[in-house]
């Protein structure tokens, strides 16, 4: 902070109005251009990984669902997946079904909330609150099917815990047209608009090369130009019954450039692309059960019977998920890795920040559309004795069941 | 590299045949879901630990891989091992085509190092990283990272979060952590202000 | 001595007008962005809570910054506005300064806030205060071309009609200059007066010329460190300026009086023109800066300069050739 030569060391975050979630951006700057980038996420450890492999997969379904506030379903999705490779459950037709069309929708309000986050670091706030409105058709939506908007708890090993009843399919029709309706003028909104187009055009690049060799996923590598997305290459869910297209920036423009606007058009197609598959998976439901066992205790027998190791992916609106699971005759799962989506993306950073303008720092950090863990420690500085302290979180929570203590004395 | 897309059954014995005895065993998973039962295939090979970099050369071969992440798992206290995962995926693009290949190995906690393959996928350093961190997997060939990438800077540094013995996170850290009393030496809060 | 009580009176007079009006515009301002965009919004008074909080909040000085710059900054940035107001007559009532300064003394003096804004910014000490300095220096030198251009080329019309003293305030404001202009006349004034519209946002920093500030990129910029009392004193400064620099405008371009039309005289007069003024500083505003702001997302810094510099200033220089058109084709005709 007190370096004023040139080149300026500005660092953003882990508390910083652009970022929604901590992360410690350190930027090399001179004049407005950005020379050399280094970031540090991790300022925060969950231990989520840690906390699964003292609970059983009936517990870690409910626990995956809350390592992400946007992705409810995307986590416990690709869980139940691996777990149902290992003990050999064969999931509900039916089941299948209702689990495309609430990933579905998770991408339809995922994308909007990541479009309006970017007109807002773009300094638009009008198209921030119109996206967050517009969004608000999806999280209805999902609330109708699940009974919730955040962690929607609606996957089990197995199957789904809630179906889609025919009275339902009503009111998702009618949200789903809404957002046909909507759809224009949303793409002439963000890809029409001049400032949005001379802000985003050229900033941020990834090349088609770099993106294969930081394996990146998602909208950020289909932004530059790879065609990876595992819904149409990875048979999966109801997918597999999908015709599902990969949503490359050449369906609006010509030519690939890999950069913040490629990403805009990628994720504003892709909404279309998720009211597409709604309709189908609505129109193509099959009958039958939701769930392969409805006893917990018969889920967690098969869990006992288990051993192996499997591999649950999704195509999570950010990009590929994926759960590594292994059992041994136990209950309690011997490993269980996370890889969330944005793990294979955050790592280009440093790469598409070089040369930046410090103005579209916002823009291009939001681009790959982050998704962190949400807490954070506190700094505490004495000045008058020149010492800084972090709390950590141990130490804060002792703070807090200290006051709680103290208020009900 | 080939523009060919090949069964699971011929990459598992391209790889055989690449990499001889290194590899110790492998198999052919499928999965079938929704209505149509169309098939997902996963490759699972088990390979000795010093076949990792020739593993991914070979891969590298036959599809420019994908690499989604390296996991790996303490096999438990009383047990010497970590077993390492290298998950990589080919065919990506290819409709219906994508196949993941899964690399497993098993390392002695007393010697827990693994070649870099960033000379070979670039972008494999962060998870190379995360393995260093969670697992205490020294990566040879990685230049030693300036600051922790996955854990806060001011986790202790011989602690390893998902190891399952003595250098596991100790109860200190999670248990109990409501016993406790106000620190003595804390001055009471004062709330006024204009403090210039 | 009774000359400095007037002068005085009028100033302190001046001063409450324009913080209460300035604050009850960027309250409609705050109101009318939130019905745009389908919010409630806050209160038309909010503003007023908003300062009367800032000044009984701590005031916090950076152990990097200098202090008595940092501390001095706000003051003088509130005293320049206000000091801009003298030389401006509002409605029909003179300037109190009137006869001390003209217009080019106030093109001057609006530079000073957004000055005292940069010194303040450079002596927080913060990376995030001194880019956002940096970028309002580079935004003043940009805006500054187009302003002058339109000030310069509207009193060398009037002075081409024999217009006495052109230069002053109140020769602008009682002579609109759109009575001694023709057809050529009338359409480079309409141009000057887009480059107006575009100027205002800009004088005042408001999206899409907000980038000094900028709160996603340098959250909060130039007032990154400020907090409390110095905050609020910026914040009655801004509040002052938007009215000093839409009226600013309004003399320049839009200085009709009502009380012509309405045929009223003495104080009916001078409250129906004051009331009218107002009128049109608030339309001014809402357009220049409401509308504009709701509109449009952030320029980068160097946009800003490309649109001030060739498109605004390309559009000046039409404008003065069609002034010089004008003048040799229609002779004035006061």
């Amino acid at each position: 902070m007190t370096a004023k030569k040139v080149p300026y060391i500005v660092p953003v975050g882990p508390i910083h109005p652009a970022l929604k979630e901590p992360v410690h951006i350190e930027l090399t700057v001179s004049g407005e251009e950005v020379i050399s980038a280094d970031f540090t996420p991790g300022q925060t450890h969950r231990g989520i990984e840690w906390m699964g492999l003292s609970r059983n997969p009936v517990q870690i379904v409910h626990l995956t669902d809350r390592i992400c506030g946007i992705c409810g379903v995307t986590h416990s999705l690709a869980f139940a997946r691996a777990v149902e490779q290992i003990a050999d459950i064969t999931v509900p037709e039916r089941a299948d079904y209702v689990r495309t069309i609430i990933a579905e929708f998770e991408r339809i309000q995922s994308h909007l909330l990541w479009a309006g986050v970017a007109a807002h670091e773009l300094g638009f706030d009008t198209l921030f609150y119109l996206a967050w409105r517009v969004r608000e058709g999806a999280m209805d939506a999902i609330e109708l099917i699940s009974g919730n908007r955040v962690n929607y708890d609606i996957i089990q090993i197995g199957g789904v815990r809630r179906d889609i009843t025919e009275d339902q399919f009503e009111p998702i029709r009618r949200c789903l047209a809404n957002y046909k309706d909507l759809f224009g003028k949303l793409k002439m909104l963000f890809l029409e608009d001049a400032v949005i187009n001379s802000r985003c055009k050229g900033a941020g690049r990834l090349s088609f090369e770099k993106a294969m060799a930081y394996s990146t996923v998602g909208p950020t590598a289909r932004a530059s130009g790879c065609t990876a997305d595992l819904r149409a290459d990875y048979p999966y869910a109801a997918y597999g019954d999908l015709n599902v297209k990969p949503v490359l920036p050449t369906v609006y423009s010509n030519d690939i450039n890999g950069d913040t606007y490629d990403r805009i058009v990628v994720r504003i197609f892709e909404i279309a692309q998720s009211i597409e598959i709604i309709e189908e998976c609505l129109a193509n439901m099959p009958v039958g059960r939701i769930l392969w066992e409805e006893k917990v205790a018969g889920i967690l027998a098969a869990c006992k019977k288990a051993k192996g190791e499997a591999v649950g992916l999704h195509e999570a609106p950010r990009g590929e998920c994926l759960h590594y699971v292994a059992m041994d005759l136990a209950e309690i799962p011997i490993a269980w890795k996370v890889k969330a989506s944005s793990y294979s993306n955050l790592h280009v950073w440093p790469l598409i920040l070089k040369g930046a303008q410090l103005a579209d720092i916002p823009i291009i950090v939001a681009s790959i559309d982050p998704c962190l863990s949400c807490t954070d420690r506190v700094v505490v500085t004495d000045a008058a004795a020149g010492r800084t302290k972090i709390f950590t979180k141990e130490e804060l929570t002792r703070l807090s069941y200290e006051k709680t203590r103290r208020l009900m004395q | 590299m080939t523009d060919e897309i090949l069964p699971p059954e011929a990459v598992v014995e391209l790889l055989g045949v690449a990499l001889g005895d290194a590899v110790i065993d492998s198999r052919v998973q499928r999965r079938s879901e929704g209505s149509k039962k169309r098939e997902n295939i996963n490759i699972w090979i088990t390979i000795r630990r010093d076949a990792v970099h020739a593993a991914v050369e070979e891969l590298m071969k036959i599809w420019y891989p994908h690499l989604s992440c390296i996991a790996g798992y303490d096999k438990g206290a009383d047990s010497q091992g970590i077993r390492v995962q290298y998950i990589f995926s080919i065919y990506g693009g290819v409709v219906r085509g994508e196949c993941l290949v899964i690399f497993s190995l098993d390392l002695p906690k007393d010697d827990a190092h693994l070649p870099t393959i960033t000379d070979l996928l670039e972008g494999a350093a962060f998870t190379e990283r995360e393995k260093t961190e969670y697992l205490g997997i020294t990566i040879d060939g990685l230049a030693p990272a300036i600051h922790k990438f996955f854990l806060p800077p001011d986790f202790p540094d011989d602690v390893y979060p998902l190891r399952k013995d003595n250098k596991k996170i100790p109860d200190s850290m999670i248990k109990d952590l409501w016993v406790c009393g106000r620190p003595a030496n804390r001055p009471p809060a004062h709330l006024k202000g204009g403090g210039e | 001595m009774s000359v400095f009580f007037a002068a005085l009176g009028g100033t302190i007079l001046l001063a409450s007008f324009a913080i209460g009006f300035g604050l009850l515009l960027t309250g409609i301002d705050r109101r009318v962005a939130a019905r745009m965009q389908a919010r409630v919004g806050p209160p038309l008074l909010q503003p007023f809570t908003d300062v009367r909080k800032l000044f009984a909040k701590q005031n916090i000085i950076p152990a990097n910054a200098i202090p008595w710059l940092f501390n001095a900054m706000p003051i003088i940035a509130l005293a320049s506005s206000i000091a801009i107001l003298l030389y401006l007559p509002f409605g029909s009532f003179a300037p109190v300064l009137g006869a001390f300064g003209d217009v080019i003394l106030v093109l001057y003096l609006l530079i000073i806030p957004s000055l005292a804004l940069v010194l303040g910014g450079f002596a927080s000490g913060s990376p995030y205060a001194t880019v956002g300095a940096q970028r309002e220096m580079v935004s003043m030198i940009a805006y500054e071309l187009p302003l002058a251009v339109t000030v310069i080329s509207i009193a060398w019309r009037l002075h081409a009609a024999h217009v006495a003293e052109p230069f002053s305030m109140l020769t602008l404001m009682q002579t609109p200059v759109w009575d001694v202009v023709g057809p050529l006349g009338s359409t480079a004034l309409l141009i000057l007066l887009v480059v107006m519209a575009w100027v205002t946002p800009g004088e005042l920093s408001k999206i899409p010329f907000d980038s000094p500030e900028a709160e996603t990129e340098l959250a909060g910029g130039i007032l990154a460190e400020y907090s409390g009392r110095n905050l609020g004193l910026f914040a009655l400064a801004q509040a002052v300026k938007t009215v000093a620099v839409a009226a600013f405008g309004i003399i320049l371009l839009l200085p009709w009086n009502l009380s012509p039309f309405l045929g009223l005289t003495m104080v009916a007069a001078g409250i129906a023109d004051l009331v009218f003024f107002a009128l049109k500083v608030l339309f001014v505003v809402s357009i220049s800066v409401t509308v504009v702001r709701m509109m449009m997302a952030r320029f980068r810094i160097t946009q800003v300069v490309g649109l001030y510099w060739l498109v605004l200033g390309g559009l000046g220089a039409l404008a003065i050739f069609l002034l010089m058109a004008d003048t040799s084709y229609v002779p004035g005709m006061i």
